[in-house]
C-alpha cells in the first residue's frame, strides 16, 4: 500500500518541529554516532502510528526514545548507559548558569551524585520542559506519582547543592517503569 | 559554612543549564535531519496502517533480480559493495564453514526459558576518567520473546525487557548476505566507519539468541565482503575453548582498535567477544552457559514477577 502523500507532508513538517527536542533528549544518553539511528527508530515508530498519536506528542516521542535506548543497551549488552549519561551532561549543558545561586560545576556534580531515577525526572522537567503529565507519559506512571517523584528529586538536588545530601541508599531502587 | 539552596533555586539553576537551542540546532542541522528522515521513510518497516512490518516484496525482488542480471557484468556489485579489496577467499571460506554449521533454531517450548549466562569485564569512560567494571549477566528468554535479566557485579540490576525490534533488526531483511549488506550500508548513519557498523550489526545478530538460523548464517557470510574482517580458525577463546575468531580492524577510522568475536566451530554459537584498544583489552565478554530451564529463580521472580510489563531495577 502506497504512503498517502498528504500524510507524508504533514509528517515531515511535524518531524522538523519535534525532532530537535528528541535529539536533545537522546544526546544525553548516547554518543553522537548513535543518535541518528535511535532517532530514526523513534520516528519510524511514530510514522507507523501517525494517525493515533496524541496532539501533544513530545512526551510520547521521548518515551519511545527511552524504550529504544533501553533495547539498544540490551542488544549491545554493554555498560555504556550511565557513564555515557554522566559525560553527556557536561558536554551538552549550557556553558554557564549566569545569575543563579549555584555554580555550573556544583550543579553538574550534584546531579551526578543523584540516583538515576532522580536525574531522569529532573532533566525531563528542567531540560525537556515536560509537566507532570508529560513526565508520567514518558515514565509510564501516574501523574500523581510523577509529581511526587519530581518533588522528591528537587529536594534531593537542593540538599546536594547545600552540602547536606545523604549517603546514597545502597539497596535496589526502581529506576524506571517503561510503558 | 553551608549555604542552603531551596528546591526552587536548584530547579532554576538546572533550567538555566539547559542546552542552548542554537547549540542543538547546530548539532542537529538541517542536512542531518533530512538524512535521518530519509532513513525513516525508506525503511522496510515504514509501511503504515495495517501493513505488517516486513519488506515490500517487489522492492527486494527487484534488488535480487538486478543482482542476478548484472552480476556477470560485475557492475551492480560495485554499486552495492564498497570499492576496494573485498574480504580474502580464506576468510570467505572460513565464514562459509561457520554459516553452514548454524543449527536450525529450535523454538523455546512454552513454559520454559532459554538461559544464557555471560561474564563481562571492561573499562568505560566517565567524567572521572576510565572506570573498570565487571558483571555477570543471566538472561531467561521466553518463547514469546520477553526476557528476564539478572545482572550482578559493578552494575547490579534486574530487567524485564519486551520483545520489540532492535536497531538494525536484520530479521526484517531477507536472509541473503548481499541484500543484507546493501540494507545495512544504506541505513548506517552518523558513523565514520561504515565497515565497523556492518561488523557490529552482524555481532548484534549473533549475540541475540532469538535470531533465526538463516539470518545468522547470512550475517556470517555477509562479513566476507566487509574490508577489515579477517578469520582465524583453530584458535582458542579466552577460556581455552576451541574457536574460530572473526576479527575486525579499521586502522583509518578506528586506529589501534581490534574487535573480535569467537565462535564455536561446531555450531557457530558465540563464545566470547573481545575489544582491544592500543594493545590493551578494553572489553571482554565470555559466554559460559546456554541451556533450557523450566523456571525462573526465586530472586528474579521476586523482583520482576511474571507479568509482561517492562521493569528495570538497580
Amino acid at each position: 500500500m502506497d504512503i498517502d502523500t498528504n500524510g507524508e507532508a504533514e509528517f515531515r513538517a511535524w518531524y522538523q518541529r519535534t525532532s530537535p527536542r528528541v535529539y536533545a533528549y537522546v544526546r544525553r544518553y548516547c554518543s553522537e554516532d548513535d543518535c541518528d539511528d535511535v532517532i530514526a527508530e523513534v520516528y519510524l515508530a511514530a510514522w507507523t502510528r501517525f494517525d493515533e498519536l496524541p496532539a501533544e506528542a513530545v512526551p510520547w516521542l521521548i518515551g519511545t526514545a527511552r524504550n529504544v535506548l533501553a533495547n539498544s543497551w540490551r542488544a549491545r549488552e554493554r555498560r555504556r548507559r550511565l557513564v555515557a549519561a554522566l559525560t553527556g551532561l557536561d558536554s551538552v549543558a549550557a556553558p554557564d548558569c549566569a545569575g543563579q545561586a549555584v555554580e555550573r560545576a556544583d550543579l553538574l556534580r550534584a546531579i551526578a551524585a543523584l540516583r538515576a531515577d532522580d536525574q531522569e525526572v529532573l532533566l525531563l522537567a528542567g531540560w525537556d520542559g515536560l509537566d507532570s503529565s508529560g513526565i508520567a507519559t514518558v515514565l509510564g506512571c501516574s501523574v500523581v506519582a510523577a509529581r511526587a517523584r519530581l518533588s522528591r528529586a528537587r529536594r534531593r538536588l537542593a540538599d546536594g547543592l547545600s552540602d547536606t545530601s545523604e549517603a546514597p541508599d545502597p539497596r535496589f531502587h526502581l529506576i524506571a517503569e517503561a510503558n | 559554612m553551608t549555604t542552603k539552596i531551596s528546591p526552587d533555586q536548584a530547579m532554576d539553576a538546572l533550567i538555566a543549564a539547559r542546552p542552548d537551542t542554537d547549540a542543538i540546532d547546530q548539532s542537529w542541522y538541517i542536512g542531518r535531519r533530512e538524512q535521518v528522515l530519509r532513513q525513516v521513510m525508506t525503511s522496510p518497516g515504514s509501511a503504515r496502517a495495517a501493513t505488517p512490518l516486513r519488506p515490500r516484496r517487489p522492492r527486494w525482488g527487484l534488488v535480487a533480480a538486478a543482482i542476478a542480471l548484472v552480476a556477470a557484468a560485475g557492475l551492480f556489485i560495485q554499486v552495492l559493495l564498497p570499492l576496494g579489496a573485498p574480504g580474502s577467499p580464506q576468510a570467505a571460506a572460513a565464514l562459509d564453514r561457520l554459516a553452514s554449521v548454524v543449527p536450525a533454531k529450535t523454538p523455546i517450548p512454552d513454559g520454559t526459558y532459554e538461559l544464557t549466562v555471560y561474564q563481562e569485564a571492561g573499562q568505560a569512560e566517565s567524567e572521572n576518567g576510565l572506570v573498570s567494571y565487571r558483571n555477570e549477566r543471566s538472561t531467561w528468554l521466553a518463547s514469546d520473546g520477553w526476557a528476564w535479566v539478572r545482572q550482578t557485579g559493578s552494575d547490579a540490576a534486574y530487567h524485564l525487557f519486551s520483545p520489540i525490534p532492535r536497531n538494525y533488526d536484520l530479521n526484517l531483511v531477507p536472509a541473503d548476505p548481499i541484500v543484507m549488506e546493501a540494507y545495512l550500508r544504506a541505513r548506517v548513519m552518523g558513523s565514520n566507519s561504515v565497515d565497523e557498523a556492518l561488523f557490529v550489526a552482524a555481532q548484534d545478530t549473533l549475540r541475540f539468541d532469538a535470531t533465526p538460523a538463516a539470518t545468522r548464517a547470512a550475517a556470517l557470510r555477509m562479513l566476507a565482503g566487509v574490508p577489515g574482517v579477517t578469520v582465524a580458525e583453530n584458535v582458542t577463546d579466552p577460556q581455552g575453548r576451541p574457536a574460530t575468531e572473526v576479527r575486525f580492524v579499521d586502522e583509518k577510522n578506528r586506529p589501534g582498535v581490534v574487535q573480535s568475536v569467537f565462535l564455536d566451530p561446531s555450531d557457530a554459537q558465540l563464545l566470547a567477544e573481545v575489544d582491544i584498544v592500543d594493545g590493551v583489552p578494553s572489553y571482554t565478554c565470555v559466554y559460559t552457559e546456554r541451556r533450557l530451564v523450566g523456571s525462573l529463580p526465586a530472586d528474579v521472580l521476586s523482583w520482576l514477577g511474571t507479568e509482561r510489563t517492562p521493569k528495570h531495577f538497580r
